[in-house]
């Protein structure tokens, strides 16, 4: 049995009340109430009663199937792009992150494993067959944490070996957790890029509610080197507050003593950014916070950014650090327009402006 | 129910359990009331005295303005609860009436009074109200409807959902400050004020009062409480300048440089306000091929000079912090 942090109740589709994964993962959970259902709108009748239902979303598990697990990874309209593929396993987050977009992406969604993962593998055989990109990057962390989940269904380990002998793939797993032990168990894999969504601490205490430390996340990703594993950074949302300059500067510098050029496979950088939908729930969600309030304006795709100068500012000063590191060809930029990476690669990777994947 | 005339004198106004609109009698009721007399009864319960409205408070009102002694009523069987003639009163309205949030939040409040539990109302009201069915929606409505004193302003400012909760967030105080400004805004522009008073409170960590009396914005408060034209407008314009402030200075920089220009006659030079684009646009117009000449031969003589220079500058422009 694991110990359980997140889940208090668990719902398991009916027709799949069987499957050998549904039994393990609810034995891993044992005591929490499990409740046999026939649709999801069940769980959100009940979900629709909860004072916060998006909080009482992530402490309720769903245990049913999926039909398709791998998707464009929905960039904004008019983004410089980064041809990143996803596999949703799993659908939501235990951890609860201020700024996260799931809030306003999920109607009253709990927290839903696919037990029929194996379904994956002949999908990802046809989608490999059809596609024509030459390196591939895939990942599961945009519609939840990729490894939060991962003492309770294994999934990330299944990825990992179901990936292993694939060529021109690159499997990213991206957690804000310390939950790697599971995975230095077996040996690394050369497509596998285990990656830490890096924030500073004052971030990290105030907004990301049930994530691990700095500190934690940072000593994870030396693990996963010492293991062997190829390592990957997002720094995303950078947050714009009094001390960001010093606080961002301190986070990139510390990371970049302890890993080693050749095991960092890339480095995001991202600003804050969020459809005003989003500015409501959290509003109301995370009174104290105070990311909401800074200058933000629309932006091209309707999001709202911080104004151009400055995102760009973040940016270049950013960049000038991994620069000094010799890792600024690591560099990308998520979510920004031409004319935003245009100016920060004039600056930072010498003119290629959109050189991408790294490999 | 029993179809009888009634006399205006035996409704009691002051009886207000079942009303939950807020529109006051219009030009059209009252003029097919002075043309036709009332056409459609009113429902009322007696309570052995006089007899409470259940629907009709325009209709009576229009009646009352055009001296009608009697009108043709419903009367409704004693044995009915309340609950039963609220909705009744409801579904009277529903159909025909597309109903604001104030009026939504009253109706929420009175189903509760009436003894509807929340379960009930999320899962047969709220979706048909084009409301979130959701707990928290009943509670931050039940929470507005409880601020009668404010309710005809939020009706006549047709909120929304999402100005209503940041508005809740607002002292009891500042609630009352922001109802006495908002008749100086029409509804998009009430959203915006409050939507940028919560961002400036909430950024400087004080009070609104604090906001609001603030030497420069003074006046305008002022102005807009007293509902002088553009007043609103110009309060809005100013709240901007504090909420958007690098966005501000760097307009204010491109509008003082832009002045120094002179451009071609009939052209015109166009940005992206926001700064989101760094690119500027020049545009003209003329009639033959050697107007257009001229212009283009002037355009490339102040490029030449460097005129456009500073504003290819500023739209680029690199910040420190
Ligand atoms: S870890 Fe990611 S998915 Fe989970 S709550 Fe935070 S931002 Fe959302």
């Amino acid at each position: 049995m694991q110990e359980n942090k997140w889940i208090k109740r668990i719902f398991v589709n009916r027709q799949l009340e069987n499957s050998p994964l549904v039994e393990r993962i609810i034995s891993r959970l044992k005591p929490t109430p499990v409740k046999l259902v026939d649709r999801l709108e069940e769980i959100q009748a009940e979900l629709r009663l909860a004072t916060d239902p998006i909080a009482e979303s992530k402490r309720v598990l769903f245990l049913t199937d999926e039909k398709a697990f791998i998707r464009p990874c929905p960039c904004s309209p008019g983004a410089v792009p980064c041809g990143y593929w996803t596999i949703d396993l799993n659908l939501n987050c235990p951890l609860d992150c201020s700024y996260c977009i799931l809030q306003a992406y999920f109607s009253l969604q709990p927290l839903t494993i696919a037990v029929n993962q194996k379904d994956l593998e002949s999908e990802l055989g046809a989608f490999l067959a059809s596609t024509r990109t030459k390196v591939l990057r895939i990942g599961t962390g945009e519609l939840g944490d990729s490894l939060a989940l991962e003492a309770i269904s294994g999934q990330a380990s299944f990825l990992i070996d179901l990936f292993r002998d694939k060529k021109g793939v690159l499997l990213e797993l991206k957690t804000k957790t310390a939950a790697i032990d599971s995975l230095l168990v077996s040996p690394p894999s050369e497509n596998v890029v285990l990656a830490w969504s890096l924030n500073t601490e004052r971030i990290i205490k105030m907004e990301e509610i049930g994530s691990a430390s700095l500190g934690e996340r940072v000593r994870s990703a030396e693990r996963a080197v010492e293991h062997g594993f190829k390592v990957a950074f997002h720094f995303d949302p950078i947050i714009y507050y009094s001390g960001w300059e010093k606080e961002y500067g301190e986070v990139c510098e510390g990371l970049l003593k302890k890993i080693p050029p050749a095991s960092l496979a890339w480095v995001s950088l991202g600003t804050l950014r969020f459809p005003g939908k989003l500015r409501e729930i959290a509003r109301q969600r995370f009174p104290e916070s105070l990311i909401y309030e800074e200058e933000l304006v629309r932006s091209w795709d309707g999001k709202l950014r911080y104004p151009r100068p400055l995102r760009l500012r973040i940016y270049q000063k950013l960049g000038e650090i991994f620069k000094a590191y010799g890792c600024s060809d690591r560099l990308y930029l998520c979510m920004e327009s031409p004319e935003v990476w245009m100016d920060f690669s004039k600056q930072n990777k010498k003119g290629e402006a959109f050189s991408f994947p790294f490999f | 129910m029993e179809l009888r005339q009634i006399s205006l004198r035996e409704i009691n106004l002051e009886d207000t359990r079942f009303k939950f609109t807020l529109d006051k009698s219009d030009e059209k009721l009252s003029f097919s009331i002075q043309r036709a007399g009332l056409v459609e009864p009113v429902i009322v319960k007696s309570d052995g005295q006089a007899f409470i409205l259940v629907t009709g408070w325009r209709r009576v009102e229009a009646s009352r303005k055009f001296g009608l002694k009697e009108i043709m009523g419903l009367v409704t069987p004693s044995e009915l609860t309340d609950l039963t003639l609220f909705s009744l009163a409801f579904f009277e309205s529903y159909p025909k009436k597309n109903f604001s949030l104030a009026e939504k939040a009253l109706i929420i409040k009175k189903f509760i009074e009436f003894g509807l539990s929340r379960e009930e109302i999320i899962k047969e009201f709220l979706a048909r109200l084009e409301l979130p069915p959701e707990r928290q929606t009943v509670d931050l409505l039940s929470q507005l409807a409880c601020l009668d004193w404010a309710l005809p302003s939020i009706h006549r400012g047709g909120w929304k959902l999402s100005t209503a909760r940041l508005f809740l967030t607002f002292l009891p105080e500042e609630r009352e400050a922001i109802i006495g400004l908002s008749e100086a805004f029409n509804h998009n522009q009430q959203a915006e004020l409050i939507e940028l008073l919560f961002t400036l409170k909430k950024r400087r960590k004080v009070g609104l009062d604090t906001i609001l009396t603030e030497e420069e914005l003074k006046p305008l408060v002022r102005a807009a409480r007293e509902r002088k034209p553009r007043a609103g407008l110009e309060l809005l314009a100013a709240l901007r300048e504090r909420a958007f402030p690098l966005v501000t200075e760097i307009n204010r920089e491109i509008q003082a440089a832009l002045r120094q220009i002179n451009l071609p006659v009939n052209s015109r030079l166009d940005y992206d306000h926001s700064l989101e684009k760094s690119s500027l646009s020049i545009s003209f117009e003329a009639r033959t091929r050697e107007e257009m000449e001229l212009v283009v031969e002037q355009l490339k003589q102040k490029l030449k000079e460097g005129e456009l220079d500073v504003l290819f500058g500023l739209l680029n422009k690199e910040i420190d912090e």
